[in-house]
């Protein structure tokens, strides 16, 4: 933990693996479906739960 | 206006929680950074101080306006040179030249004004339907202490010999003000926890992520609706991330005063909630490690030790008031080695079927899916599984950036140590009991983590800033939403432009029976309810009666419906009160006490009373007790 702080860089990050192409495809795939998962399987159980709530 | 005058009381009380924390960590010479760090630390050791001043004032029976008037007094003298630096510090601030930010950072701190004033208002309007632990025992605890004039055992109501702190601000806040103060108290703590995330994030990576994790946690459905109510959850997470923080601020600079800072935050943690034992074991093995790794076992041992020691110490007067009064200093956990008073092998077996109740397995692989599980069923880890609520819920952002860790290079330390605490945290709620309110202490790390990643990602093309700036945007209007829905019910109320009364009427499904019990029922009636344990708004005295909450009334031991009656006649009450999870219990008459309750009611010892009330929010029924030769 006493690196970042000695050489007052950030961290060296996004210089890996997100610097080809695949991987940042990847990434935004899964920022993508996880949000939409999220969203669909999510709201879709509010809203199938609201006639037996009444 | 009681809003107005909750927001004038808060301050100045904040003002002073500053100058008795700063006062407090005074000798441990912290450098802080800037006065904002100061107050992140500073404010909640106070509100911790002041807390376990009025647990000592409630113990020696001097819970009255002017003992604690007094106490506060004090403490301003106390405090003055601090209060002052702080007040300078602010007008420094509110009168000197404006910082230039990026847009984008004005566009977050937009958002964290909304929704602080959002949750604002839902902590201004009176406790109701989705705060049922706040008017169970959060408030209605408190409430009872202030009658008596002290902190009393109350064996029905095992929950009040948890720890207590936040409890004891409430009971402040009520003293002061009533139910408005006290739940700002636990507004401010939500207030600090984004601050303190802000500070971590900008700790773990570049300043911007500590910008986008508190913006993340912010947009955090359950946190916001937390924010509104009177639990605990944000108390304890606040005292977590402040743990987190001065640990890792020791671990960059080496001054013993960082760890002591994070002894003192682990201490009100555990005095906060015991499951605080897992951050406090982590936070002990991490420092060992970060010793032991350059100095060897020795001074290893003694970091541990000495972090433990003193937080277990801060933490310690709760559980010693509850072994006292008990025999069980976790009550009424841990039952099988403890033991505990008005308490039964049967009752601790329900409570434990209860709390593995949650979440959606317990093996290996319901543990490695649980981020996904909890994002997309989060009801599965709440009380209703079959009734989802928009607001329990974590926000889809955390599964979709913190992965993202993966591909974003080598993590730094802080990074490192977060996603430890994080799975060593994880684990512990996976085995304890998976309620998604228990996650909560988790998702400051987890907000950092995320927002550490969201930065990495944004780095690598402008598509990428595109598509997460839109992920947050989405996200923080859907946590908008949400808490718009969470605070319009009694929005009303909160702006004094409708009686909390006529609010809580409208709202408050038991409140018909409420305003019944507190308007028609003599004043020395006694209630007992069943199925409901929504006590705060009973101005009459009142006890849970449920089987499994204690062993006060021996159910087991009544031969006929008129040995119930006549006994709980000869206990003092007077009625009985049945809440809807009862009422539909009684419909199975193959119970013996279902079928002690319905012969009751079908021979007149127990008599309904026509309580007029809107039949769609009728939740409770009350029955007037009818014992032989009385009544």
């Amino acid at each position: 933990m006493r690196s970042t702080e000695e050489t007052g860089r950030p961290p060296a990050q996004g210089q890996a693996l997100l610097d080809a192409w695949w991987a940042r495809a990847l990434a935004a795939l899964w920022m993508l479906g996880m949000c939409a998962a999220h969203y669909w399987l999510w709201v879709r159980a509010l809203i199938q739960s609201v006639p037996a709530q009444r | 206006m009681a809003s107005l005058l909750a927001i004038g009381l808060l301050l100045p009380l904040a003002a002073l929680c500053f100058g008795v924390g700063a006062r407090v960590l005074r000798p441990l010479r912290l450098p802080y950074s800037r006065m904002a760090e100061e107050i992140v630390f500073a404010v909640p050791v106070g509100m911790g101080v002041i807390a376990y001043l009025v647990l000592a004032l409630g113990l020696l029976g001097a819970l009255r306006l002017w003992p604690v008037v007094g106490l506060l007094v004090a403490l301003a003298a106390l405090s003055i040179r601090e209060v002052g630096r702080l007040l300078l510090a602010v007008g420094r601030r509110l009168c000197g030249p404006r910082r230039r930010a990026p847009g984008r950072v004005w566009v977050v701190a937009a958002f964290l004004l909304v929704m602080a004033l959002l949750t604002l208002l839902g902590a201004l309007a009176p406790a109701g339907q989705n705060d049922w632990d706040g008017l169970s025992y959060h408030l209605a605890a408190p409430k009872i202490y202030l009658q008596e004039g002290r902190i009393v055992y109350l064996p029905w109501m095992s929950h009040s010999n948890f720890p207590f702190t936040p409890e004891m601000l409430y009971t402040l806040g009520l003293l002061l003000e009533g139910q408005r103060l006290a739940k700002l108290f636990n507004w401010l703590a939500g207030v600090l926890l984004l601050a303190a995330v802000a500070q971590l994030g900008a700790l773990a990576g570049p300043r911007r992520a500590g910008i986008a994790a508190a913006a993340i946690l912010a947009a955090t459905p359950i946190v916001a609706w937390e924010a509104t109510t009177a639990g605990n959850d944000l108390t304890v997470t606040l005292y977590t991330a402040l743990a987190l923080l001065a640990f890792v601020r020791w671990a960059r600079t080496d001054r013993r005063g960082w760890l002591w800072a994070c002894g003192i935050a682990c201490g009100l943690a555990l005095g906060t909630k015991p499951t605080s034992l897992v951050v406090l074991a982590f936070l002990c093995a991490a420092a060992a490690w970060q010793v032991g790794r350059r100095r060897g076992w020795r001074p290893a041992l003694g970091a541990a030790a000495g972090l433990a020691l003193l937080a277990c110490a801060i933490g310690a007067p709760w559980y010693i008031k509850s072994a006292v009064w008990t025999g069980n200093p976790v009550y009424p956990f841990f039952y099988g080695v403890f033991g505990g008073k008005h308490f039964s092998a049967e009752a601790a077996r329900l409570y434990r079927a209860e709390q593995l109740s949650f979440g959606m397995g317990h093996g290996l692989g319901a543990f490695l899916l649980h981020p996904w599980n909890l994002t997309v069923h989060p009801q599965q880890f709440f009380n209703f599984p079959d009734k989802p609520l928009a607001y329990v819920s974590i926000g889809p952002l955390y599964l979709a950036f913190v992965p993202l860790l993966a591909l974003a290079g080598r993590p730094s330390g802080t990074t490192r140590f977060l996603l430890a605490f994080a799975a060593a945290f994880a684990v512990g709620w996976f085995l304890l009991s998976q309620h998604i309110r228990y996650f909560i202490p988790l998702l400051p790390a987890a907000a950092v983590l995320a927002g550490v990643a969201a930065a990495a990602a944004a780095r690598v093309a402008r598509w990428a800033r595109v598509l997460v700036a839109g992920l947050l945007c989405v996200a923080g209007l859907a946590a908008v939403g949400i808490a718009l829905l969470v605070v319009v019910p009694g929005a009303p109320a909160a702006a004094g432009i409708e009686t909390d009364d006529a609010c809580l009427a409208r709202t408050l499904d038991i409140y018909p029976v409420v305003r019944y019990v507190n308007t028609m029922l003599p004043r020395d009636a006694r209630v007992l309810t069943l199925g409901e344990t929504r006590g705060f708004y009973f101005d009459r005295a009142y006890m849970w009666g449920d089987p499994g909450q204690h062993e006060i009334i021996p159910y087991d031991a009544y031969q006929s419906a008129d040995e119930l009656v006549d006994d709980l006649a000869g206990r003092g009450f007077t009625h009985v009160l049945m809440g809807l999870g009862f009422v539909r219990g009684l419909q199975d008459d193959s119970t013996p006490l279902a079928r002690l309750f319905n012969d009751a009611i079908k021979t007149g010892r127990l008599e309904p009373v026509p309580v007029p009330a809107d039949p769609r929010r009728g939740r409770a029924w009350l029955f007037r007790l009818r014992p032989l030769g009385g009544g």
